[in-house]
């Protein structure tokens, strides 16, 4: 960022006269008199504000120019007012300022708990993160008065959802769609999904850092810093840049024991910068396999199952990091030793895909009964769970490992990784481990489910017998972590 | 690929499969084939329960070290196909592997030795913190210890011997003086490719990411020890103030830290930034490396000592770093100008190179220089320059956000100069040692009164100067030893320092 004074024209009137009205709303959230009557602008300023204060500079710029500014303008602001007193102020504001931002209508929200929602709110399609963020915001919204809110284009400013992107989040409209901008001041900001555009997390970084918030967020993985070599690299610039707003947050509600490791592992790192960094707590996801009805099933039967062979159910992206290389070969050492199964792959191609595809080509090529399914609706893979003799997922790293968890709630043994959220999943029974990196080890287990019937019952037992989490329950947690109790 | 290079692959390939047979202690002599060869390994690492013998096999098959992907799917090819026909996928799969290098190569193996990676201070002439560690420490290992330096191929497919011209750069480096050209491309003379087997691989460097993936694993699958020297997080922590391609860049260093065996943090700062990123590493089943403080030696720039100058008029305040933002430099002027307009005298002199988003005009300093206060930028300048302005300085200030080390206050103090830090991290330890002053570097209003008071209390300067001067020396070659036994003692001592300032990872 060049700090070569940019030419500056001069505001017109216009423009004064929403600053002057948007300052009244400055005075209001600091619980001061609003300005006098004839005074200029400056003057006004100087009243409402300490110019060096950055935590009212950042609520100033914020309000006046309908823009969230970024660390280093309310740095850079508050050490020029010093000098040079609120002109400087003005200055910033009319830098960050556009048409559109003086045409926004802006509204301060004080004492409020704002979610946002930017991501999630802009698709009906569902990721793993998007779907986490919906299921809860949803029960939130029903429970407890919140406001929605996404970004303007470019992420300079929060604004009110439109109604379409309401209905995407809770089911139904909001009513009338009332677009306001809205800076958030002594209200709580949570953020349940991952963040991760570049100028959105530098303008969460000044509000965590700089305003009078409380902050929170949901925290899925660190893997594009710590498992980087299977995703794409890129990647890990804008989560890095995410991790640096979160370090200025209250509290990080992570969805299993293992994240919790991951991110308390990163804020062990902010030692070196002198930052506490945020409070890190495990709130684990739910996973729900709801009984299909029996078109479903019949459906699924059609689709998955394959003469008389059991199936093994194998769900997940297609990338690198899950491992599916392992299972192909693991599966085709099982047929070569005579073993009679079907192996079907559910998920969609990602990340470098390419190793997966070709050794899948060669197997079929070969006779082996082994296929994928791709956009596979809930309620078949929900079917599809019940009808696998087992399911595998020897994925390297998860958050949380979602399928696992599923094929238990389904009732289902799954033969998955020894580690992290995987064997956190499984310590509540119905699964057997193995080392994902062992070849040997996941043929081992697979073998096991395959030939042993008096496991498999006693897996399905205890998969059976695991204590139900729910929707409900992980929205009560999470409120109660991130919102409900004070920091 | 040129003909030349093709002519002679069948050759290089039989030049390799002779140079690991005897890793598989198969003879190599007599005449035998590079077929014959071929049929006498495999069975070796199909027998085998561990990955290593079939990653030396594709590296001696290919001239070029194997990703993650292509070690898994040669065991499985191994495992599945016994006889002729797994030879044969085999081959295929190494000629696709292969077709990543630039030119075939020849291969030494070095067995139950030390190979030390300085791919980029053989090859570059840059001479900054990370390069200043490997040219002091290496040369002093060459006078006591057995070691193979090693860099690069042009397109990071494998490690290599050093050329001459390389090693001179690495050995006995002055600035100016060493070669000019950089070897970065060009090959064509084949140098010799150097696979470590049971050896301590030595990363000194921050490794090239084009070379992150294979080195990786290399250090996963091959029975080698591979010590780290860990400097900083800065591209994970403060990735807000560097640019986001630092981040990807690093993740692949990242990708070998993650199973590397030891690494050798270079302050205890650093120790417990790399011991959270080893402890992240337990949700996925990874113990990571053992991770231990080897702090770096404080000393002046390898230069002629420099006489303190006599009371100079004007005090001046030094501040030497690239004007990178995390630098914190904009704090620096900040609090100058506050000085000037209180009617305090001194000189602000900056030596350092502009950063990320400063041009040679715009750093946070030309303001203050256009408006005519007494402050300068010097830009880069060679050592005997800096070891002049840091012993003529009144004091430095050196109140970074974020430091792996801190090089310039171990200078500043070597130098006997009292420095203005850093409240925490590595910069509060240096601190410690006495000759600092240690304010919050993100507080405006004591960075300010910390200036003020060294600028006009002659007391607290005199005091700090002398407590510079009582600091207990740690040299290059107390340094040099202590990496050298981190990095070869079979078992390591507990640890000697304590993290307490670091929060627990449980």
């Amino acid at each position: 960022m060049s700090v070569v004074a940019r030419r500056r024209r001069r505001p017109t009137r216009a423009a004064v006269a929403v600053w002057v009205r948007r300052l009244d709303l400055v005075a209001d959230a600091l619980g001061k008199p609003r300005p006098a009557g004839s005074a200029s602008l400056e003057a006004r300023l100087a009243e409402a504000i300490d110019v060096t204060d950055r935590t009212q500079v950042w609520l100033t710029l914020a309000v006046l120019a309908a823009t969230l500014p970024d660390d280093l303008t309310v740095e850079r602001t508050a050490r020029e007012a010093l000098f040079h007193g609120p002109r400087r102020v003005l200055d910033a504001v009319a830098d960050l300022s556009t048409k559109e931002s003086l045409e926004a209508a802006v509204r301060v929200v004080t004492e409020a708990t704002l979610v946002d929602v930017q991501h999630t709110a802009s698709t009906p399609f569902a990721t793993g993160i998007q779907r986490v963020a919906r299921e809860t915001v949803r029960r939130w919204a029903a429970a407890h008065p919140v406001v929605l809110v996404s970004w303007t284009e470019g992420f300079s400013a929060l604004r009110t959802l439109t109604p379409e992107e309401e209905e995407r989040m809770t089911g139904q409209s909001a009513g009338p769609y009332d677009p306001s901008v809205l800076v958030p001041w002594r209200a709580t900001y949570v953020v349940p999904e991952l963040a991760a555009d570049l100028e959105r997390t530098r303008r969460l970084l000044a509000l965590a850092r700089h305003s009078d918030n409380r902050t929170g967020t949901i925290g899925f993985d660190t893997v594009p810093i710590t498992s980087a070599e299977t995703s794409d690299t890129g990647f890990a610039g804008y989560f890095a840049n995410y991790l640096a707003a979160v370090r200025h947050f209250d509290r990080i509600a992570t969805i299993s024991r293992a994240a919790a490791t991951e991110y308390r592992g990163w804020r062990a790192m902010l030692a070196a910068i002198g930052l506490p960094g945020p409070d890190i707590e495990p709130v684990l996801l739910p996973a729900e396999a709801p009984s299909p009805d029996d078109g479903a099933l019949a459906s699924a039967r059609r689709r998955f199952v394959r003469d008389d062979l059991p199936l093994v159910l194998c769900v997940g992206t297609f990338e690198p990091r899950k491992n599916h290389l392992a299972v192909l070969h693991a599966a085709e050492m099982l047929w070569r030793d005579g073993l009679r199964f079907s192996l079907t792959f559910v998920g969609g191609r990602s990340w470098k895909a390419g190793r997966f595809q070709l050794e899948l080509s060669r197997l079929q090529e070969a006779g082996y009964p082994v296929e994928t399914a791709s956009g596979v609706p809930d309620a078949e893979l929900w079917a599809a769970y019940r009808l696998a003799r087992f399911t595998v997922f020897p994925s390297l790293n998860e958050g949380f490992g979602l399928p696992a968890a599923e094929s238990l709630a389904a009732g289902t043994p799954v033969v998955t990784s020894n580690f992290g959220s995987m064997a956190e999943i499984a310590s509540d029974g119905g699964a057997v481990l193995v080392d994902p990196r062992d070849d040997e080890s996941l043929i081992d287990g697979m073998r096991r489910l395959l030939v042993d019937d008096r496991l498999l019952m006693v897996l399905r037992a205890e998969a059976a017998a695991r204590s139900r989490r729910t929707w409900d329950d992980y929205a009560t947690d999470t409120w109660k972590y991130l919102v409900g109790t004070s920091v | 690929m040129n003909t030349q290079a093709d002519k002679d692959v069948p050759t290089r390939v039989h030049q390799r499969l002779s140079a690991v047979a005897p890793v598989f202690s198969v003879e190599a002599g007599g005449g035998r084939r590079a077929g014959d060869l071929l049929a006498a390994i495999v069975p070796v690492c199909r027998a085998s329960p561990r990955t290593a013998e079939t990653w030396l096999l594709l590296v001696a098959l290919t001239g070029v070290f194997p990703t993650e992907d292509e070690v898994r799917a040669a065991v499985r090819l191994l495992r599945r196909h016994a006889g002729a026909e797994g030879q044969r996928d085999l081959l295929a799969m190494a000629a696709a592997i292969a077709s990543r290098g630039e030119v075939s190569h020849d291969l030494v193996v070095v067995r139950d030795a030390t190979v030390a990676d300085v791919n980029f201070s053989a090859r570059h002439d840059i001479h900054t913190g990370i390069q200043r560690v490997v040219r002091e420490t290496l040369p002093i290992w060459r006078d006591q210890h057995e070691f193979t330096p090693v860099a690069w191929t042009s397109r990071h497919t494998a490690m290599r011997l050093l050329r001459p011209s390389e090693d001179a750069r690495v050995f006995r480096y002055s600035m100016g003086q060493s070669p000019k050209t950089v070897t970065q491309t060009g090959d064509s003379d084949p140098p010799t490719i150097v696979v470590p087997w049971d050896c301590v691989l030595l990363l000194p460097e921050v490794p090239e990411p084009a070379a992150g993936q294979v080195l990786a694993t290399l250090a996963e699958h091959s029975p080698n020890r591979v010590v780290a020297v860990g400097y900083d997080m800065i591209p994970i922590v403060s990735a807000d103030l560097r640019p986001p391609s630092d981040a990807a860049r690093f993740t692949r260093y990242l990708g070998v830290i993650k199973q590397a065996d030891r690494l050798a943090a270079i302050s205890r700062s650093a120790e417990a930034e790399f011991r959270g990123f080893a402890s992240a590493l337990a949700a996925q089943g990874l113990p990571g490396p053992e991770v231990r403080e080897v702090t770096l030696p404080s000393a002046m720039p390898s230069t002629a000592p420099v006489a303190r100058a006599a009371g100079r008029e004007r005090p001046v305040v030094l501040c030497v770093g690239t004007h990178d933002p995390h630098k914190n430099h904009r704090a620096v002027v900040h609090a100058a100008e506050r000085l000037w307009r209180e009617g305090v005298d001194f000189e602000l002199v900056f030596i350092g190179q502009p950063g990320w988003r400063s041009g040679p005009d715009d750093m946070c300093v030309s303001g203050v220089i256009r408006a005519g206060r007494p402050a300068r930028s010097l830009g880069r300048v060679p050592d005997a320059i800096l070891a002049r302005q840091l012993t003529s300085a009144a004091f430095t200030v050196f109140i970074s956000l974020h430091e792996g080390f801190g090089l310039p206050v171990a200078e500043s103090l070597a130098a006997g100069t009292p420095a203005l830090v850093s409240n925490f991290g590595s910069l509060q330890e240096i601190a410690e040692g006495g000759g600092c002053l240690a304010v919050d570097p993100r507080d405006d209003d004591a960075i300010l009164d910390a200036m003020r008071a060294l600028l006009t209390d002659g007391s607290t300067l005199s005091r700090l100067r002398a407590e510079a001067l009582e600091r207990p020396e740690r040299t290059w070659r107390d340094y040099a030893d202590d990496l050298w036994r981190f990095a070869h003692d079979t078992v390591l001592p507990e640890r000697a320092s304590s993290i307490a300032h670091s929060r627990s990872a449980t």
